[in-house]
Formats: C-alpha cells, structure tokens, sequence
C-alpha cells in the first residue's frame, strides 16, 4: 500500500467509512509510515475541532416564531388561492363580455368592408376618382390616373 | 426522534398542521445549529431556518416518511444555503479586530495562555474556525458540517446534497485541507498545541 493511497482514504479511515481489510491495512501502514501518520493526525484534529464547537442555543422566541410563521402560511395559500379563483372569474366574465359586445356591434361593421375588399380584387384594372373611394367612401384617392 | 415517533407522540389521526407544529418543535434547535454554522451569523441562521421549514410545509405532502424528518429538511435547508450563497456571492466574514456585528461590543475570545484541554473545552478557536467554514467552498462546507458537526455518515450526506459518496469523500477531503489550512495561517500556534492534545 502506497502513502498515496493511503493519503487518498484518510478521511474514509477516520469517519469508519472504510471495509475492515482496508482499515487493518491502512493501520498496519500508518504504524510504519511517520508522514502519513502526522497526515492522519492533522485531518483527525479538523474533525474534532468541528465536532467540538460549542452549541449555540437558538433565541427563545424562534420556536413560537416558527410556529405562528410556518402554520399560517398555509393559511395565507388557501386565502391567496381563493382569492386568484375570484379574480379568474371576474376575468372571464369579462372576455365573455367583451366577446359578445364584439360579436353584436363591431364584427357587424366589418362585413360591408370585407364585401368592397372583394369587390376591388375582382376589378384590378379599374380606377377610382374622388367620389367612389372604395376603401373610405368620401375621401379623395391620392394616385394619379396612368396615361 | 423519528418521524414515526413524532407522528405517534403527537397522536394517531392528528392532521398534518399539528404534526408539523410538533415536528418544528422538535427538530428545530439542532437546525438552528447548523444553520448558524452554515451561514456564521444567528440572524441569517433563523433567517434560512424559517425559509427552510417554511418550504418544508409548502411541500410536506411529498415527504417520504420512511426517511429521517431532519434529513429530509436538511437537504430543503441546503439547497436553500446554496440558493442564497450564489445570491450573494459569498458569505459574510467578519474580522476578529472590529466589533462583534450582532452585539456591537467585543468577541469573547478564550484565554490563549490557558492550558490545551481547557481551550477545547471552552470552544477555543471557534471564532477562527467558524471564519475558516465561512471561507471555504460552499460544497465542501457543508459536507464537512454534516459529516463531522451531524455526524452523519457519506451515504446521508450524499443523500442530502444529491450526489455520490465519491463526491462526498472528495468533498470531505479537500474541505477539511482548507479548513487546516485556514487555522495555520490565521493562529498556527493555537492550532498546533490543540492539535497536541486531540
């Protein structure tokens, strides 16, 4: 067994996260090995010095905080989903609304044009003056007659 | 204490707000502890805390209740931390000369002529070592948190961050190589004699 390797499972080693060969192995190696077992002992004190940090109790009032918090947040999902649900029918209600109203007085308005559109598309060579402007009956056609 | 546990304590066909009321009043000082060794400040540790179990809630009905409570909020936790991390940019350090950011007055730092064993005792270094979490890579920090603060073992910690047990032991490794080497650079005399004893 190489220090390499060996340098590559230190920390396997120390957290037991090894097979029982491989452990028996690398201890049979760091006994001989002084580099390697300053290694191993530099990486096992980093572990401890993490492991040995105080506890830092959390503010006395967290816990109720976290409750009152946490358990009325679901409660403000539920009011903000009915809430939405209001508001999709309002908006559907009006582009219904809207729709009919289109459909009653607008689209009405629309079907004479449609018809002079066609009409123009059937006569290509013909040419207007002033008084039969197909497009805005009454407004004057500005292009000029070929010769 | 297991989700069964909980679940049994707090009473059979309660409904899951109640459940979880328990479940916060049983787990959440261990996550305060990591949370304020994740982010190094108490503030932002009951900041990630509450958005922690605040997610946890929205999406309890999706918890595997086969599975540890606080693994399952921890990963919820860290994936949080990381969220805000990159946010961020980094975490806040802050330097053992100024004042202390959260009590305005001094840092209580243990008698540095005091014996070994009662610098270990007494947390010696912890503002160093917390400043060395603090400046190491965000996979790494929380790896080593949770392997040697939680001790759990490679297959929870991969687990909890979504990855393989050879990232974890990567990860592991080379955050707890920063980490030395963040104590020897900032206090070697202090970290060689703890070293003596440990």
């Amino acid at each position: 067994m190489s220090c390499r390797y060996v340098s590559s499972r230190i920390d396997p080693y120390i957290d037991g996260e090894l097979p029982a060969d491989e452990i028996a192995a690398i201890r049979s190696h760091v006994a001989r090995c002084s580099n390697c077992a300053s290694e191993l002992a530099r990486h096992r004190s980093v572990k401890k010095l993490v492991a040995a940090l105080p506890a830092s109790p959390p503010p006395g009032d967290l816990e109720a905080r976290l409750v009152s918090t946490v358990l009325s947040s679901s409660t403000a999902t539920k009011q903000a989903s009915v809430s939405n649900l209001k508001f999709g029918f309002v908006a559907a209600a009006a582009v219904i609304a809207g729709f009919a109203v289109y459909n009653t007085f607008l689209k009405r308005d629309e079907a004479p044009r449609s018809e002079i559109t066609a009409g123009a598309q059937l006569h290509p060579d013909r040419f207007y003056d002033g008084a039969s402007n197909p497009l805005s009956p009454g407004v004057p056609v500005s292009f000029d007659r070929p010769r | 204490m297991s989700f069964a546990d909980t679940a049994s304590s707090a009473g059979q066909g309660q409904d899951r707000a109640k459940l979880f009321e328990t479940l916060i009043r049983t787990t959440h000082a261990q996550a305060f502890q990591l949370a304020y060794r994740l982010t190094g400040s108490r503030t932002d540790a009951e900041d990630l805390v509450q958005e922690a179990f605040l997610r946890a809630y929205r999406f309890f009905h999706r918890y595997d209740e086969t599975l540890p409570f606080t693994s399952w909020l921890y990963r919820i936790m860290v994936n949080a931390h990381i969220d805000h991390v990159r946010r961020s940019g980094r975490l806040k350090t802050s330097s053992l000369d100024e004042p202390h950011p959260e009590t305005g007055g001094g840092w209580d730092l243990p008698d540095e002529s005091a014996s070994p064993e009662r610098l270990l005792l007494e947390g010696a270094m912890e503002a160093e070592i917390q400043d060395g979490l603090a400046n190491m890579t965000p996979d790494f920090r929380i790896a080593v948190l949770l392997a040697d603060l939680e001790g759990m073992s490679y297959e929870e910690v991969a687990q909890i961050m979504r990855t393989s047990i050879g990232t974890v032991r990567s990860r592991i490794h080379r955050g707890r190589k920063q980490l030395r080497r963040h104590l020897l650079a900032k206090c070697p005399e202090k970290y060689e004699k703890l070293c003596e004893v440990l």
